[in-house]
């Protein structure tokens, strides 16, 4: 970034502070499936001022009576300026917006969306601190973004996800993931299934325990900056036990992202 | 109900807050009013929806901040909060 001409004195703005836009009427261009209930969308935009890895978008939803919803979401795509992002959305059944964005938006739809947003939750490539992710279910999602940053850029830190799903059924972007660490650029991927595993399976079986993030994460004398992303238990259990391994709170960075309200 | 899986943290209130600060505010520290524990905004707890907000302290479950949304406008109560605070340039 900056502005021709300007002195080279003034500190360049962060990308993560560019502009925000307003809301702008965004193009759905490609519907991926991922598993049998969580989908990625891209949408097309009009104008993009760029994001960083771990940023959002708002999308806003108009019924004909005029009640509106909005929901943000972590753009799932890598950090950059290409004018198209993806987001990935897990269909919730009770949802208000995800069964519309997952079963009723067609190729060719619109709809209203704003960003980037967000400054806190963010990774670039330029941070040379080892990169510890650890995603409970869909909050792999951001992670995801700063996994395929990390692929495009021309000094990777090493990294490491540690990711925890219900079943193997519901691992998001597993193919993906398995073609990431064969390009055996310094990131490795250990999985763990809190509900069952295949015959066959040779990860995990156990909710994430101090015993697993020992195994698994950087420890603290090698200064990893630490992304947490997930439901609230599980992004506050693992926080809790990341700063009981003695690193310090200010280098474990924390998303809560799920279903939300209560069970009646 | 359960509503859809989505942001539940103050990460949420980045889009919104975005037409009352020029900045970024997720990154901003926030003091409780309750406890005095600190806390980027982005990670406090999000209750309500983008429609009315309420951000809650990790630490103690103080309502730290209120921001409802009408008409394209937006409101923000932030008497849980005894301070703000915008570092530029930590926070990597």
């Amino acid at each position: 970034m900056g502005i021709p001409g300007a002195s080279s004195v003034i500190p360049a703005m962060p990308e993560a502070s560019a502009p925000i836009l307003g809301w702008q009427l965004a193009t759905l261009t490609a519907i991926r499936d991922e598993t049998p209930s969580v989908k990625t969308l891209a949408f097309s935009l009009p104008q993009w001022a760029g994001h960083v890895a771990g940023q959002h978008i708002d999308l806003r939803l108009t019924s004909d009576d005029g009640y509106q919803a909005e929901r943000s979401y972590s753009i799932a795509s890598p950090s950059g300026h290409i004018p198209l992002v993806e987001i990935t959305v897990e269909r919730i059944a009770d949802g208000e917006v995800s069964p519309f964005l997952t079963e009723q938006l067609s190729l060719g739809d619109t709809i209203e969306l704003r960003g980037p947003v967000g400054g806190y939750f963010t990774w670039s490539a330029d941070n040379p601190a080892p990169l510890m992710l650890l995603a409970g279910g869909s909050g792999i999602v951001p992670l995801m973004s700063m996994l395929r940053t990390r692929a495009r850029a021309a000094n990777r830190p090493p990294a490491r996800l540690l990711y925890s799903s219900r079943n193997f059924e519901e691992i998001v972007y597993r193919g993906e993931l398995e073609g990431l660490v064969a390009t055996q650029d310094g990131l490795s991927v250990a999985h763990t299934l809190t509900r069952g595993a295949p015959a066959n399976w040779n990860g995990e079986t156990r909710r994430v325990d101090p015993e697993m993030l020992a195994k698994y994460a950087f420890p603290a004398t090698q200064a990893p900056q630490n992304f947490i992303c997930g439901p609230t238990a599980f992004v506050e259990t693992v926080a809790d036990r990341l700063v009981a391994l003695g690193h310090p709170e200010a280098v474990i960075k924390t998303e809560r992202f799920g279903p939300t309200g209560e069970r009646r | 109900m359960i509503d859809d899986a989505r942001t539940a943290d103050g990460n949420a209130v980045a889009g919104p807050l975005s037409q009352f600060f020029a900045f970024d505010v997720t990154r901003m520290v926030v003091t409780c009013s309750a406890c005095g524990s600190e806390s980027p905004l982005g990670a406090l707890r999000l209750y309500g929806d983008t429609m009315g907000m309420v951000l809650r302290c990790v630490r103690c479950g103080e309502v730290n901040l209120r921001a409802l949304q009408f008409n394209g406008g937006i409101s923000l109560d932030a008497r849980g909060a005894t301070r703000m605070t915008f570092h530029p340039v930590n926070l990597r």
